[in-house]
């Protein structure tokens, strides 16, 4: 077990190392970038980042230097603000996106399995059919169209819950539509997975078995069937992981939301280049850590993987 | 011979039919956006702000926030959306087709290499780094759809280096090396050639995908600029202005959706046609 | 048939009666199953007999219950004296794994690849007797040493997958044995395994009959039904075409199927380079029965008679019956 768990962090290394070095590639050698002279914005912030980032030094030199510094969690200074690091913003935004992000998952987990589940049983009945009809219409309607119709509907029509904001932080009602609207499209792709990987897990020859030893329906169900069943979803999470940070970014937007996504948005639109590098390489930490997290999972209720 | 097996199983399925039927629609409209609308796309009404709609007056889906008609707009962003889709799917076709050949057709470890390196990129969060570039290369409409061609050849290439691997063993492959043709040539003759099937396929999966990566970005403020529209620069606008008027969300909205799902409809019905093992 | 023999005037632990079973698909209605009759007391081994397809786990499955949705099971099946064709599902779940038992034909696909084999062996007491964790563990340690498993103790807490073919063959067994079933169905319990190993699962399911259980023995292997069953049932496209004491059909066999089965098996004396003299031709697809016997197209014996009317099961001597037009007469035992 142990080892299957070195395996996977040794093989997430070099998935991290391509990301960082493209961002730093990319910030250092686009024409028209920020170290392009003539483009920086103020003096103060040309002083910043000439002591930031040790232009005068050779390419590679500089490279270790900013390995060295990520490594400590230091982004560098922002380009366009003179007040605030990178660091500083992101470690502002997180907590937030962080609390929609893992509540938009847990959602669409509980329910999407559920609902692929219930498919799953009821197969080819109304009940399938509302399911099949629902995972479409989350997967065609995407996020940044579902968030502002549930703001216009819940938030502005009906006044039930308020249509945007995050409150002081601690306030439930400001979550609710946030949430639905970030886990939406995750519902429907757990949901859609997890009603054919049940339906096939319940065709595999052992279930056969499981009602020869004369289980009943439900513990076939759960004991046996479950587990095959949520083997696909359980893969799935690593690509949902970046489908719900991609979300959070609308989502944050259409709510005003201070997370790390309306920075980034805000960053990107103002070409703060520091920022924007900063957010896609800590992005990038958290996916390839969940892909992690996932994969170790994946090995845990798959005995075939990693036990001999 | 599997062609016509497939053309008959294509036609037998509704779903399938429905979604190219209103694919072809789409384009149509598109293309003709121009001639059946009846406004200029930024002709504005100074009398009509956040107007709803109007048969009479030809608006037929209202007006935005400045007095713009919606129709003429919301057929112009079908223009920009299906362009983005097209060319993007076109370049991603372009990297996708040669590395995977590559990587199939040679096979052993330079094919390892090449695999993983698509697995690493594959983890990536590509959207990002569509940012990242625009932030960059600057936010044009070129820029767009080179980008996000560039990073979405993955799944391409995935598929034709399968293809190639099977195809690398047939006889006619054989055949043509017993007779001295180079691995260029057995390539780009014999190859390439056999690969159109799972192609389409994979196309009319990476069209969506870059429509879809193209209305994020214009919603966000980061893709297409005023004064050219899509859908995803009229949804955000939408969205800005959906409490007085919510016509103009809910009709580019609905284009999107009736387009993703035509899609999606299209290449389900498409792959079940051409590979109906899967 | 047997219920009117003497020695049997008991009533027996199973009655097949016109059992039936049809599967609705795309292409036609398969009748797998077709009009089979047979009754087993206590004790008894029956074995069956047939080609690949010709009915054999559909009959097991039927008994089971284990059918899919899309088949369609007619006539009667009475186990110790209840009917279970149209049984709740409640009630046919407190017989099934207790009172009868399946041994899978496949034992690489029948087993959870994801729990391990005590989890799979303890749960059939758990669920039956309400034994504790503990005491159905105990419970599946000893099904395994019965099976002879060697160091069963650190199999239990095995996956399927770390043991070898031969092993999982026998867990399967200790799985359908765990609860001591008075019916045994086992589905070609030795094909896959090698001959030291098969000789042994044979063993084990003689004491299982030693120990007063009935069991049906399905096989391709006719040597396997002469060593271990009393009777025997020979199908062909779901079909019965012959049945018998074993030691009768054997020795004497009447329809020119089971003539060609018996004619198939190699012998010491047979000339390695001489291929074994197997039937000719294919099994009829079920789809496309012909009107008359279904063996016809393969029977030497065949006329114009066999392409017209099926044969019916005609009764002869104590325990036999044959469903041919042209079946051997025999020549009486002395
Ligand atoms: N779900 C099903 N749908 C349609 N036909 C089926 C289904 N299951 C089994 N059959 C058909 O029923 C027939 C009998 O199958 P069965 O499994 O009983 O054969 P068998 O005698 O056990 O053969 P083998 O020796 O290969 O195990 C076969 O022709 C098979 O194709
Ligand atoms: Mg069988």
């Amino acid at each position: 077990m142990l080892s299957v768990v070195i395996k996977r962090v040794v093989g997430a290394i070099p998935t991290l190392f391509v990301i960082i070095t493209l961002t730093f590639l990319m910030m250092r050698l686009t024409p028209g970038g920020p170290f392009d002279t003539g483009r920086v914005a103020s003096p103060e912030v040309q002083a910043n980042l000439l002591h930031a980032y040790h232009l005068d030094e050779p390419l590679y030199l500089q490279y270790f230097r900013y390995l060295k510094d990520l490594a400590q969690g230091d982004f560098g200074p922002s380009f366009t603000s003179k007040d605030f690091t990178v660091t500083q913003l992101i470690r502002q935004g997180f907590p937030v996106s962080l609390q929609l992000g893992l509540s938009a998952m847990a959602l669409a987990i509980v329910v999407g399995l559920a609902l692929g589940t219930f498919g799953a049983l009821r197969r080819n009945q109304v009940a399938d059919h509302v399911v099949i009809a629902f995972s479409l219409v989350g997967i065609i309607i995407p996020n940044f169209v579902m968030a502002p119709i549930l703001t216009l509907i819940f938030g502005v029509t009906l006044q039930w819950l308020p249509a945007g904001g995050w409150g002081n932080g601690h306030q439930l009602a400001y979550k609710i539509l946030p949430v639905i609207a970030l886990a939406l499209p995750r519902i429907s792709s757990i949901a859609r997975l997890s009603r054919s990987s049940m339906i096939e897990a319940m065709q595999m020859p052992f279930i056969r078995t499981a009602y020869a030893k004369g289980l009943p329906r439900r513990l076939v169900l759960l004991r046996h069937a479950s587990r095959a069943a949520i083997l696909p979803v359980v893969s799935y999470l690593g690509p949902a992981t970046a489908g719900i940070i991609t979300g959070s970014i609308i989502v944050e937007q259409v709510f005003s939301i201070p997370g790390i996504g309306r920075y980034f948005v805000d960053a990107a639109i103002n070409r703060d280049y520091t920022l924007v590098s900063g957010v896609v390489i800590f992005y990038g930490c958290i996916i390839v850590l969940f892909n992690l997290i996932v994969d170790i999972l994946y090995g845990v209720l798959d005995p075939r993987i990693g036990r001999r | 011979m599997a062609v016509d097996n497939g053309w008959r199983r294509l036609r037998r399925n509704p779903a399938a039919m429905g979604g190219l039927i209103v694919l072809g629609a789409i384009v149509f409209l598109a293309l003709l956006g121009p001639c059946i609308s009846p406004h200029a796309i930024d002709e504005v009404f100074w009398d009509r702000i956040s107007a709803p709609p109007d048969f009479d007056a030809g608006f037929f889906f209202g007006t935005d926030a400045n007095g713009r008609d919606l129709f003429a707009r919301t057929l112009e962003g079908a223009r920009v959306s299906l362009l983005v889709g097209v060319s993007a799917s076109v370049i991603s076709l372009f990297i996708g087709v040669t590395y995977g050949a590559t990587a199939g057709y040679l096979g052993g470890r330079i094919d390892n290499v090449m695999m993983r390196i698509v697995d690493i990129l594959y983890s990536l969060p590509f959207v990002f780094f569509v940012i990242l570039l625009t932030v960059y290369v600057g936010r044009s409409l070129s820029t767009i759809f080179v980008t996000i061609g560039a990073v979405i050849w993955l799944d391409m290439a995935r598929i034709v280096r399968g293809q190639t691997l099977t195809l690398k063993q047939r006889e006619f492959v054989e055949a043509a090396r017993s007779l001295g043709a180079t691995d260029f040539r057995i390539l780009t003759r014999h190859i390439i050639p056999n690969l159109w099937g799972p192609v389409i396929i994979s196309m009319l999966l990476v069209i969506p995908d870059a429509i879809l990566t193209e209305s994020f970005l214009s919603f966000l403020g980061l893709g297409v600029q005023e004064p050219n529209t899509s859908w995803g620069v009229l949804i955000g606008d939408g969205a800005q202005n959906m409490m007085g008027a919510p016509w103009s969300l809910l009709f580019p909205g609905a284009f999107l959706a009736v387009t993703l799902l035509a899609f999606n409809f299209a290449g389900d019905g498409l792959r079940d046609a051409l590979d109906p093992r899967s | 048939m047997s219920q009117s023999t003497p020695e049997n005037t008991s009533v027996p632990l199973l009655a097949v009666s016109q059992l039936s079973t049809r599967f609705r698909t795309p292409g036609g209605v398969v009748p797998a199953v077709d009009d089979i009759s047979f009754s087993l007391c206590s004790g008894e081994t029956l074995g069956i007999v047939g080609e690949s397809g010709s009915g054999k786990s559909q009959t097991l499955f039927s008994i089971m219950g284990l059918l899919p949705p899309t088949a369609e099971t007619s006539g009667s099946i009475r186990f110790e004296g209840k009917e279970l064709l149209g049984l709740p599902p409640a009630e046919l779940n407190k017989l099934r794994g207790e009172r009868l038992a399946l041994v899978f034909q496949d034992p690489m696909t029948a087993l959870n690849p994801y729990l391990t084999v005590e989890r799979q062996l303890s749960e059939v007491v758990q669920y039956h007797h309400g034994l504790s964790r503990p005491a159905a563990r105990a419970e599946a340690l000893t099904a395994l040493r019965r099976v002879h498993i060697p160091e069963a103790e650190r199999q239990l807490d095995r996956y399927p997958h770390q043991l070898s073919g031969g092993m999982r063959q026998r867990v399967v067994i200790a799985m359908a044995m765990i609860a001591n079933p008075s019916l045994l169905l086992a589905d070609e319990p030795t094909t896959a395994l090698d001959v030291t190993i098969q000789a042994e699962i044979l063993d084990l399911l003689a004491e299982q009959r030693e120990a007063g259980a009935a069991i049906v023995l399905v096989t391709h292997d006719l040597g396997v039904v002469a060593r271990l069953c009393d009777r025997v049932m020979v199908m062909y496209a779901g079909k019965v075409v012959e049945e018998g004491r074993t030691s009768d059909v054997f020795r004497n066999p009447r329809h020119p199927y089971t003539q060609g089965l018996l004619a198939a098996i190699p012998r010491l004396d047979d000339d390695i380079h001489d291929p074994r003299k197997a039937i000719d031709g294919q099994p009829p697809d079920l789809l496309e029965l012909p009107p008359g016997c279904a063996f016809a197209p393969r029977c030497p014996l065949a006329g114009p008679d066999c392409r017209v009317t099926a044969p019916v099961l005609v009764p002869h001597g104590e325990l036999g019956a044959v469903a041919c037009h042209h079946a051997n007469p025999g020549v009486r035992p002395s």
